[in-house]
């Protein structure tokens, strides 16, 4: 039996318009995934698909396509293209899909716009460590090889403000429109060297199972089960649990010994990263734990902070941010209050340089490193640490006002 | 505008609830501007069944939050999770 390949999820992100979902039409198109056998003879194939793809009455096509996977010589991905609406971005922090590497999609003719830099952000804020840049349009440039250095020299000055080395990032010329460089190089690049498309995408590195990780389970829910007892139920995010294994739940403080685990109603021995599980731990009541709660070993138990460091990004917020403003922080499982205590320094999202230090205020689009105070004790991570437990979402009146991650903290105790 | 489809998990607030009966709650909850695409049941631990609804919005301001909110709402569920969230082409 073949080995199985590795598994990996593909971000793909970008400007509206910049041609995202061009891209990712072509590559399943190139692929094999998108079935050819429709298409007649001498037919613009291309345009014909995605006009029957925007067409298709058949939601299961089109639900199924969007979760489609296909493969590389090395790897089997699946693509996430990734929504447009800032109204999105909670989802994305806090919901299980992590995508392990992104692709940025930059249109030649537009260059780097407000969303480019937001989903750069972001990317690093939801712990993507890999991306690869396509600058697409090109076929609108001419396939100016000037054009494509200025942008390769723009993009990079952007990534690099949020830690990418851009020195390990492939740039790659693309049309997705016509097809250039997706599977194999374009006669219309004959200056560009570099690897195509499919050939950067197995030169990523697979994602590791943060089994390596101290061990992390946010409590979703809590329940008292007939015969079983407490049973707090949550997503393994990093480490192994072990029946028999000492934890404890913190902030409360309170934990026992694993006595079960049960998963897909059945008994396991141990589980790992990515397990939706219930578990029951000696002497742990229903009313000593809730929603928010992290459980950890208790050698290594999770980290309860009386205040953290942070750097942001706020996206949308109708006046000003200043010291004292306390929304609402989605951190794993967890809603907790956090005051402003200090805006250290405001950033330039497009060069990284330190604009201001000690802002008297932040407004949309700008990106700072603030100190922050949660109202009530919380569990959180710093992002080197632990990266699944150290970004955030911050909400206020029904959206998503800003993005973030912990990068330093003051433990409780 | 385009959409997105979003995969919705729902925890129930006991395994003694009636699990059909929470299913035409969910389809009953969805607003009219979101389409409901399946429903599927996901079995968690000591008899808890969690349900998966998959909807689609579109790709623009309130993203998932009235549905979200909908679903909360329902009487047989605890609490409710977005686990996964993408564009369609
Ligand atoms: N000339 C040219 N047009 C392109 C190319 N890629 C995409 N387009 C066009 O640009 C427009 C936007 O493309 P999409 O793929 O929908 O862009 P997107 O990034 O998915 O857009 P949103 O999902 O709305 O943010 C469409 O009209 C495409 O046909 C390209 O390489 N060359
Ligand atoms: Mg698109």
């Amino acid at each position: 039996m073949a080995k199985e390949k590795e598994h990996m999820n593909l971000a793909f992100i970008g400007h509206v318009d910049h041609g995202k979902s061009t891209l990712v039409g072509h590559l399943l198109l190139q692929s094999g995934i998108i079935a050819e056998q429709q298409l007649a003879k001498g037919e613009d194939k291309f345009r014909f698909v995605m006009d029957k793809l925007q067409e298709e009455r058949e939601r299961g096509v089109t639900i199924d396509l969007a979760h489609a996977r296909f493969d590389t010589p090395k790897y089997e991905f699946t693509i996430v293209d990734c929504p447009g609406h800032r109204d999105f971005v909670k989802n994305m922090i806090t919901g299980a899909s992590q995508a392990d590497a992104a692709v940025l999609v930059v249109a030649a003719d537009d260059g780097v716009m407000p969303q480019t830099k937001e989903h750069v952000f972001l990317a690093r804020t939801l712990g993507i460590g890999q991306l690869i840049i396509s600058i697409n349009k090109l076929d609108l440039v001419k396939y100016d090889e000037e054009k494509f250095n200025q942008l390769k020299e723009d993009v990079s000055a952007l990534i690099k403000t949020v830690g990418y080395d851009p020195s390990k990032i492939d740039f790659i010329p693309m049309s997705a429109f016509v097809g250039d460089n997706i599977t194999k190089a374009s006669e219309n690049t004959p200056w560009y060297k570099g690897p195509v498309f499919t050939q950067s995408l197995d030169k990523l590195s697979a994602p590791e199972k943060p089994t390596d990780l101290p061990l992390r389970v946010p409590v979703q829910d809590v329940y008292s089960i007939t015969g079983v007892g407490t049973v707090p139920v949550g997503r393994v995010e990093t480490g192994i649990m072990k029946r028999g294994d000492e934890v404890i739940f913190e902030p409360p403080g309170v934990g026992g010994e694993v006595k079960s685990i049960e998963m897909h109603h059945e008994m396991l021995e141990m589980a790992e990263p990515g397990d939706n599980i219930g578990f029951n731990v000696r002497g742990v009541g229903k009313n000593d734990i809730r929603r928010g709660d992290v459980a950890g070993h208790t050698d290594t138990p999770p980290t309860v902070a009386k205040e953290f460091t942070a750097q942001i990004v706020v996206l949308q917020h109708p006046g000003a941010i200043t010291v004292g403003y306390t929304p609402v922080f989605h951190c794993h499982t967890a809603q907790v209050a956090c005051t402003f205590m200090e805006l250290q320094k405001k950033m330039d999202p497009a060069t990284g340089e330190v604009k201001e230090e000690n802002p008297d205020f932040l407004k949309t689009g700008d990106a700072a490193v603030v100190k922050l105070k949660p109202t009530k004790p919380m569990v959180i991570e710093r992002i080197k640490d632990i990266p699944h437990m150290g970004r955030f979402a911050i909400r206020d009146m029904a959206q998503t006002v800003a993005a973030g991650m912990c990068i330093d903290l003051v433990p409780a105790k | 505008m385009g959409e997105v489809v979003a995969t919705i998990k729902l925890m129930p607030k006991s395994p003694e609830i009636d699990i059909n009966k929470t299913k035409e709650k969910v389809e009953r909850s969805i607003p009219d501007d979101a389409e409901l695409y399946k429903i599927e049941e996901e079995p968690i631990a000591f008899g808890l069944v969690a349900l998966k609804v998959m909807v689609i919005v579109g790709d623009a301001e309130g993203g998932t939050e009235k549905v979200e909110e909908n679903l909360s709402n329902i009487e047989e569920v605890s609490n409710i999770e977005v686990v996964d969230i993408r564009r369609l082409i």
